[in-house]
């Protein structure tokens, strides 16, 4: 479906399921240069299992019209006021991946009705080194080169992925690829610059948990530290095997990773899922 | 700066780790038509495409996954669907983009299959399809109308070894909204990466030189993942919700991946033309040795081609790499590393000879096959186009005399030995 706002039109996904009064809510927010695909399986899923979900594609992303906004706090102030617009009231869960998992660290430090929030492949400061800045700032395919390299475990780069047929990097390639010119760079860069982190984990006052893949070297597991220093309430999950883009290289374990995240915070998950 | 994985190294390994549960190293078999859900979630979101996994064999198999992801490592591709043959791939590819009131633009050097396919079997489904000079891209252009839904062609045809200029007919199928469907069989991802040059979808018979055995039929179909089906406005059945799985749109819930979803959740659920785990199973073995089998392919064809082009009972041999042939330029553009090693010469003597030829042969084998590691030879007019009539026969460049080789792996002085006692009976016969 399509929101229109100030940014012009944006995409949401639903999961294939009409939102229900009640219901929690799932937002999910995808990562640089990405956009909601990377989430369908999950969407599907927790739609079909009692959510409204909600898998938005931020300005300039994926079917979204408009450009990227340039710093996480404003994304998080346009994905905060969607949900509370757009969505019945009710508990609200943010998962977010990547630079889409600072702007839900942000959209949970802001928002009233948080009950949880789920941080995957994530860290802060989340530096971005200067050759990838570089490269994605001149428009360059290395840029797209370096994500897709450093984001998927060498395994995963081999394959083997659960979703019969599917290579999971060149997908991942073919979505940067698909992004407008400076989409990338306005990411990376927003990630780049954001400050806020240990504040707004400060302010966080859900459960929080984080998921981070044991191979990831776009966002490596020491890089999280801080985070779960400073977030009061924290759970860390580790995936094996696993590198940064968690969702399409371990669909299977991220989904069992999120549950229990879910399930932690008492929101409601099926029976022996 | 790290590298991509190597063509070689995924040829061994793309699609497969070490088996988790018992350390087998080699891709297992696994020979099951279904699989058993964990309970009743699991087996509600598989069905929901909520989580990833196999409900029955028709639809996904462990090993026939295993094939599927390395023929899209291998070519640069998002995915890729197995299918019970070549036919069968490019049926599932078409069908998938095409239906009733539909158009497509084909090449008409074409191998004889997918031309009856095109030219008699889909028109009583309603698709109908214009035949074009492959090597005119006037002819491509000219041949487009508002419900042409694909153009297709073969990179290097069969039997007369005519190559494609494939970034050109690109370039018109893209400038009309539609996708450029290419059958890569008698070149492999290890001589050419089409997707590189502007195809968007890739259908390939394995049963030749990817599995090089000849023991095991089967295709595939592969997804660039480049076509923007969206924009295109002509692919509702992308693009638009599908009433047949609740609702799904397939651009907007798998974005570069809608088409190769959708044959799967359409075309391989629907028509049921899956390829079996245990082809899938000999095929992976073909695949890891298919660089190192097809260059000695080529090296092989181009000693034979060498030794025919000089033979006083050859009247001419196809083979993109000579000079005189008309596409080599762009088969030197295009495929660098070696043509292919299926090619055609015109024997001296008409059918007569061409019948002394074959029957002559001691290592060569006469059967409908070509891409295995044994050579093997076909006389195309009387078998493999044998439905085509005399005009489409003409446009097919297939004459009575042309005699169509498939190189293998043998010492190339066996096989030029073998060729060179069979042209001198076939001369004798013809004298008569």
């Amino acid at each position: 479906m399509n929101w229109q706002t100030d940014h012009g039109s944006i995409f949401v996904y639903d999961g294939g399921e009409r939102y229900r009064s009640g219901a929690p809510t799932l937002c999910f927010i995808h990562g640089a240069a990405m956009d909601h695909t990377v989430w369908t399986l999950f969407a599907r899923y927790w739609a079909k299992n009692g959510y409204n979900v909600a898998a938005i594609d931020l300005p300039g992303h994926g079917l979204s019209d408009g450009t990227p906004l340039t710093t996480i706090v404003e994304s998080a102030g346009l994905v905060t006021a969607l949900i509370e617009q757009h969505l019945p009231p009710g508990d609200v869960c943010w998962v977010g991946h990547s630079m889409g998992s600072l702007i839900a660290l942000e959209c949970a430090a802001i928002a009233k009705q948080t009950s949880a929030l789920v941080m995957m492949g994530t860290a802060f400061p989340m530096a971005v080194g200067s050759a990838l800045l570089d490269s994605a700032k001149a428009n360059e395919h290395l840029a797209i080169d370096i994500v897709s390299l450093f984001g998927h475990s060498y395994g995963s780069q081999l394959g083997g992925n659960p979703v019969a047929g599917i290579h999971a990097q060149t997908l991942a390639e073919r979505l940067m690829e698909q992004a407008a010119e400076h989409v990338m760079y306005t990411d990376l860069n927003a990630c780049n610059t954001y400050e806020r982190g240990l504040e707004a984990a400060a302010a966080v006052q859900c459960p929080a948990s984080l998921i981070l893949g044991e191979l990831d070297r776009m966002t490596p597991m020491r890089a999280a530290e801080a985070l779960k220093n400073a977030l009061t309430d924290v759970t860390v999950t580790t995936l094996p095997d696993c590198g940064h883009m968690m969702m399409t290289e371990k669909p299977e374990q991220t989904h069992q990773a999120l549950t229990r995240c879910l399930r932690s915070v008492a929101l409601p998950v099926p029976v022996k899922s | 700066m790290p590298r991509h994985i190597e063509f070689d190294t995924l040829m061994l390994h793309a699609g497969q780790q070490p088996d988790p549960a018992t350390g087998a190293r080699a891709t297992p078999l696994y020979q099951s038509t279904s699989f058993v859900f964990d309970d009743s979630d699991h087996a509600a979101s598989l069905f929901n495409v909520g989580r990833a996994g196999h409900v029955y064999s028709r639809i996904s198999n462990p090993t026939v996954a295993v094939l599927e992801e390395r023929m899209a490592a291998l070519e640069g591709g998002v995915g890729a669907v197995a299918t019970a043959s070549g036919m069968a791939a490019i049926h599932l590819a078409i069908s998938t983009l095409a239906g009733t009131g539909s158009h497509v633009v084909a090449s008409r050097a074409l191998y004889g299959g997918t031309h009856n396919l095109l030219a008699y079997t889909l028109p009583r489904f309603g698709v109908e399809t214009t035949f074009v000079d492959p090597q005119n891209p006037q002819a491509w252009q000219d041949a487009l109308r508002d419900n042409t839904r694909l153009c297709f062609g073969e990179i290097v045809a069969n039997p007369g070894c005519e190559v494609l200029d494939v970034p050109k007919v690109a370039d018109i199928a893209h400038r009309h909204g539609v996708p450029l469907v290419l059958d890569s069989t008698l070149t492999p991802p290890c001589l050419i990466k089409p997707f590189e040059h502007g195809a968007d979808i890739v259908v390939h018979s394995l049963t030749k030189f990817v599995g090089g055995h000849g023991v095991a039929i089967g295709g595939c179909v592969v997804d660039s993942g480049k076509f923007n089906w969206r924009s295109s406005g002509k692919f509702t059945q992308l693009s638009e919700p599908y009433d047949g799985f609740h609702g799904m749109n397939f651009v907007e819930e798998f974005g570069p991946a809608a088409f190769i979803m959708r044959a799967r959740k359409e075309g391989l659920r629907d028509f049921g033309a899956s390829m079996s785990p245990a082809n899938a199973f000999y095929l992976l073995q073909g695949c890891e040795t298919l660089s190192m089998r097809m260059q000695r392919h080529i090296d092989n064809a181009r000693a034979v081609v060498e030794f025919l082009s000089t033979h006083d009972a050859v009247a001419g041999v196809s083979y993109p790499e000579l000079p005189d042939h008309p596409d080599h330029a762009l088969a030197k553009q295009l495929l660098p590393d070696g043509s292919t090693a299926v090619f055609s010469f015109e024997l001296k003597g008409g059918r007569a000879a061409g019948k002394k030829f074959i029957e002559r042969l001691q290592l060569f084998s006469h059967l409908a096959n070509v891409g295995d590691a044994k050579s093997l030879v076909i006389h195309p007019a009387s078998t493999t186009h044998s439905r085509m009539d005399e005009a489409a026969l003409t446009e097919a460049g297939v004459s009575e005399g042309l005699v169509r080789l498939s190189i293998g792996l043998e010492d190339k002085r066996d096989l030029i030995s073998d060729l060179n006692g069979a042209l001198k009976a076939s001369q004798k016969v013809a004298a008569k």
